[in-house]
């Protein structure tokens, strides 16, 4: 039997996981409507591009001001929202990694085979099993804990 | 719909990765031990397998791919696991190999903007590392 320490970086549980997941959504939300008003204020540029040597022929502009003006709104829209779901992205990257379990340390025992048997925390408690994590090798070669079987 | 073959064009060697710490996520979430190891270009690409081999001695892990849309990779949503293989436990030699192992994909993966994108991660921590190299081309 082999002990690796590992040391914990990202935790996420079940009451943490709905949550990341509602914040994500509402962050993929906010994306899409970027996306659309980014669309849309690129249709309207390119739509004006065609339209505004004949407007300017007929010397009338209040359809391409209005049109340059909508295009100009839907940018701004567009990186209003985008902001929104930066930050909400960031928020949720925030929230995985500073769990309470985040920095504690565990022991992944393995097998003769170099097989994981279990992965469990510093005291030989297995982790709850809906639990989600991202780990790193802290010590490939540690001393056997005290509650390792001799 | 089109009415003549397509071919790639390009090879895209992708950003090979060594990583060495793990992710239990099943969905493609969490920046720890997750790396991104392909881009699609502007018109499309091909990712044919993912390459692994170990750089030292490790034990046993499983090495999954995912497919992200081009959005956030923290989304779940916005990821797919496309691919899993075990990758079984080695220790160094210098007279014999370590068994590389491969993960057939065959996906074509959507370009433009935003483009997709192949990310990996491991299942278990390991101490020298798996390296992972895509094999994949450009429409």
């Amino acid at each position: 039997m082999q002990y690796i320490k590992i040391r914990i970086l990202e935790w996420r549980d079940e009451a943490s996981f709905n949550l990341l997941q509602k914040v994500g959504t509402q962050a993929r939300a906010a994306l899409e409507k970027a996306e659309a008003a980014r669309g849309r204020a690129s249709s309207l540029t390119a739509q004006l591009a065609k339209t505004d040597e004949r407007l300017q022929q007929l010397h009338d502009q209040t359809e391409a001001a209005a049109a340059r003006s909508l295009a100009a709104q839907l940018t701004n829209e567009a990186n209003a929202l985008q902001a929104i779901a930066d930050q909400a992205s960031a928020d949720n990257s925030k929230k995985r990694s500073t769990h309470k379990m985040c920095g504690t340390f565990g022991y992944q025992i393995v097998d003769e085979s170099g097989n994981v048997e279990s992965i469990v925390d510093e005291a030989g408690a297995p982790y709850p099993a809906d639990a989600i994590y991202g780990y790193e090798v802290a010590d490939a070669n540690p001393p056997a804990p005290s509650w390792a079987k001799a | 719909m089109s009415t003549s073959p397509q071919f790639t064009n390009a090879p895209n060697p992708g950003v090979p990765a060594v990583l060495t710490a793990a992710n239990t996520a099943l969905d493609g979430t969490g920046a720890t031990g997750r790396a991104l190891i392909f881009t699609a270009a502007a018109a499309h690409s091909l990712i044919e397998k993912v390459r692994a081999m170990h750089k030292g001695t490790n034990i046993a892990t499983v090495l999954r791919v995912f497919l992200n849309n081009g959005s956030d990779p923290d989304t779940a949503t916005n990821n797919t696991l496309i691919g899993e293989k075990t990758i079984p436990a080695n220790t160094i030699s210098q007279i014999a190999e370590s068994v590389a192992q491969e993960i057939s994909l065959l996906v074509k993966v959507k370009g433009g903007s935003p483009a997709s994108r192949i990310y990996v991660t491991l299942g278990t921590a390991v101490a020298a590392g798996i390296h992972t190299t895509p094999s994949g081309a450009d429409f």
